[in-house]
């Protein structure tokens, strides 16, 4: 699958730091908010943890593929968010904090129109070698080409 | 909200797209998908067969039931007529899409309430 458009370089954060959860995925959706696809940053916030509270989208290894259907998205939306210092995630499968957020916006008038990529992010997540070279790279511009090289 | 069925049906359709996704992100056979399944079986006991029936069989293709937000249709992305939307609103014919014919629950009218 080609992520080139839904994944500027401005759609990649590194170096987050947050008090909690909350706080954490303000920050990770904030690109998406700057961008114009999601239209309220804290509406989609909200929309993501009652997603949560149905089932976990942390995979253990230190990720997470928060996801949610929201009436604030004009169209599907990618943004990753990585917190060296982790947050403490409910219901971990293996009771790790999480580190690397890949956040999808969901637009609710197109709710199957994110299983294609929510299908390539789990392929390159299931593979923590992959993620560790993800994380490690020098900069946002780095880390976009690599996930953009890889196919599925 | 009156719980009607329309309303039960985005519910079990949420649920079921959850349940969609998990299997994806976790992998087949990972997700213990008990909790899930079961308040779907409990939401489809307050539905009547016949609304069941058609939203099982549209739902094949990939979506069961859609909300329209002013006039269109949001699964098919169709306006929809005037004259089917004040059918529908006044009862006189099903909540379905006359373009994808899948359920749609008419936001703008505050349909079921």
């Amino acid at each position: 699958m080609d992520l080139t458009k839904l994944l500027p370089v401005s759609h990649l954060q590194t170096e987050l730091m947050a008090m909690g959860l909350q706080d954490g995925l303000r920050l990770a959706v904030q690109p998406l908010v700057d961008t114009g696809i999601v239209s309220d940053g804290d509406k989609f916030v909200e929309d993501l943890i009652v997603r949560e509270s149905q089932y976990t989208t942390a995979v253990g290894n230190f990720v997470a593929i928060p996801h949610a259907r929201t009436h604030t998205a004009s169209r599907l939306g990618l943004a990753i968010a990585v917190f060296p210092g982790g947050l403490d995630f409910p219901e971990a499968p293996d009771g790790q904090p999480v580190k690397v957020f890949f956040i999808i916006a969901i637009p609710a008038f197109a709710p199957v129109a994110h299983m294609p990529l929510l299908q390539h992010i789990a392929k390159f997540v299931r593979n923590p070698k992959k993620v560790e070279k993800l994380v490690d790279s020098k900069s946002a511009a780095a880390a976009v080409k690599y996930l953009l090289s890889f196919k599925a | 909200m009156p719980k009607g069925p329309l309303t039960q049906l985005l519910k079990i359709q949420e649920l079921e797209l959850v349940l969609h996704e998990s299997a994806i992100v976790h992998g087949p056979g990972a997700v213990d998908d008990k909790n899930l399944k079961s308040k779907i079986t409990d939401l489809r006991k307050k539905v009547p067969q016949a609304f069941l029936n058609h939203y099982d069989q549209v739902k094949r293709n990939g979506m069961g039931i859609a909300r329209e937000i002013g006039g269109r249709c949001r699964a098919c992305q169709v306006v929809m007529p005037n004259g089917d939307l004040n059918n529908i609103r006044s009862g006189r014919s099903q909540a379905i899409c006359p373009s994808c014919n899948i359920y749609i629950y008419l936001e703008s009218f505050g349909q079921e309430s």
